[in-house]
C-alpha cells in the first residue's frame, strides 16, 4: 500500500493503494477512498509521480481499513440528533454518554469527534479522537451552540475501528 | 465552562481558547493568567511555543475550550525547547535552491545523507520533513518526520522534483527537538544533528 502525489491540481493529485502492474511508462493503481475501499483503477504516468510514501500512519491506517473491507461489509447508517429542543436533546446527549459511542458534534462550520464525558444544565464534555483513532484531549462546548450530533457513520465507524486498534 | 476554565488556571494548562468558529484570529492558544466573573485573561502562545501577546476576551465569548490535546502537548514541548536552547548559537536557515542534476546538488544530498541532520525538502504546492536515508542519482529516499516529531514513513523523491532543500532552520530545529524527545535521544538540545 503507497501514496502517490502526482504533478496534477489538488485534490485530484493524490492516490492512495495498491500498484497492479507496471511497464517503462505507466503503473496501473488500484485507488482507495478514505475508508479503504477500491474506488477504481487507474494508470499514472511514472514521469507525473511528485512523491511516492509508504509506511505512513494514514497509508498503514488504510491497509487495516483495506483488509477489513475484504472480510466483512461495513454497513454504516448516519443518524443525525438535532439540538431543536433543549431539554429532548440534553437526554439524548444523556444516552449517548451512558453508551459510550463515537459521535461527530457539530458547532458553527466544524465538527469535534469523539466520546461524551459529561455534560451538566450547560456544557457538554467529549474526549475527541483524531481521524487516525488517537486520543486528541477534551473539549468543552456550550450544549446551545450544538447545532447537531451524529452518531452510525461511516467517518464513526472509521474511527472508532483505528482507536480500537490503538488501544490495542 | 467556568468551572473547568478555573480548573485549567489553578492547575496552569495549557487551552485553546475558540470565540468564533469562522475565524481562523479567533483561536486563542495559551496559559490563563487571570480569571474573573466576567473575563478570561490569557497569555497568547504561537505555534513556534514563543509568547506572543496577552489576550483578553469576555467570558460569554469562550465558545470552545480545548485541552489536553495533542497539539497543545506538542506546544508545551516546544516551550521547554526555547528555555534549553541556546538562540544566539541557532544559525539562519539555509535554503538551497536546486539546480537539479548539477554535481553540486548531488553533492549537498550526499553531505546531507551523512550528517544525517533534519531538512525539509519542498516539491511543487508541498514539503516533507525527515532525515536522507537513501540517495541515487535519480532519486532521494527520506525517512519522514511529522512537524510533531513523529516517525511517519518513508518518502521518495525524484531529485528533479525537488525544488528547494532548508537545513537548519527554527523549523528543522524544531522537528529535530520534538525527534529526539520522541525518540529518547538526550544531549545538547542546541545541536541539531541526530
Amino acid at each position: 500500500m503507497i501514496s502517490i502525489r502526482t504533478e496534477r491540481k489538488s485534490p485530484d493529485n493524490l492516490f492512495i493503494g495498491i500498484v497492479r502492474s507496471i511497464n517503462d511508462s505507466h503503473l496501473l493503481f488500484e485507488s482507495l477512498d478514505p475508508y479503504g475501499r477500491v474506488i477504481k483503477t487507474i494508470s499514472i504516468s511514472i514521469k507525473s509521480i511528485v512523491i511516492i510514501e509508504y509506511d505512513e500512519v494514514y497509508t498503514n491506517d488504510l491497509t487495516k481499513l483495506y483488509e477489513l473491507n475484504k472480510t466483512q461489509k461495513v454497513i454504516a447508517k448516519s443518524v443525525y440528533i438535532h439540538n431543536r429542543t433543549l431539554s429532548q436533546f440534553r437526554n439524548s446527549l444523556n444516552r449517548l454518554k451512558g453508551s459510550q459511542e463515537l459521535v461527530s458534534v457539530f458547532i458553527g462550520n466544524d465538527f469535534f469527534l469523539g466520546r461524551i464525558v459529561d455534560l451538566d444544565e450547560s456544557d457538554l464534555i467529549i474526549n475527541c479522537i483524531t481521524y487516525q483513532g488517537f486520543d486528541d484531549g477534551i473539549v468543552v462546548f456550550p450544549i446551545n451552540k450544538i447545532i447537531k450530533v451524529r452518531k452510525n457513520g461511516l467517518h464513526e465507524f472509521k474511527v472508532n475501528y483505528l482507536n480500537k486498534l490503538k488501544l490495542g | 465552562m467556568k468551572e473547568i476554565l478555573k480548573r485549567c488556571f489553578d492547575n496552569n494548562t495549557l487551552v485553546t481558547i475558540i470565540t468564533n468558529l469562522n475565524k481562523i484570529d479567533s483561536v486563542i492558544v495559551g496559559r490563563i493568567y487571570q480569571l474573573d466573573d466576567e473575563s478570561v485573561e490569557v497569555d497568547e502562545i504561537n505555534f513556534n511555543g514563543r509568547i506572543t501577546r496577552k489576550r483578553k476576551l469576555k467570558l460569554k465569548s469562550v465558545r470552545i475550550l480545548r485541552y489536553g490535546d495533542i497539539y497543545s502537548n506538542e506546544i508545551k514541548e516546544l516551550i521547554k525547547f526555547h528555555k534549553t536552547s541556546k538562540e544566539d548559537k541557532v544559525s539562519p536557515k539555509t535554503k538551497y535552491t536546486s539546480n537539479k542534476s548539477t554535481p553540486q546538488f548531488l553533492m549537498l544530498l550526499a553531505e546531507l545523507q551523512r550528517s544525517q541532520e533534519m531538512v525539509s525538502i519542498f516539491v511543487k504546492d508541498d514539503f516533507r520533513f525527515g532525515i536522507i536515508n537513501e540517495l541515487s542519482e535519480s532519486h532521494v529516499k527520506i525517512k519522514s518526520i511529522t512537524y510533531g516529531g513523529w516517525d511517519d514513513g518513508f518518502a521518495v523523491i525524484p531529485i528533479k522534483r525537488i525544488m528547494d532543500i532548508g537545513r537548519n532552520g527554527s523549523d528543522e530545529q524544531q522537528v529535530s527537538y520534538l525527534y529526539r524527545i520522541r525518540k529518547g535521544i538526550s544531549g545538547n538540545l542546541a545541536n541539531v544533528s541526530i
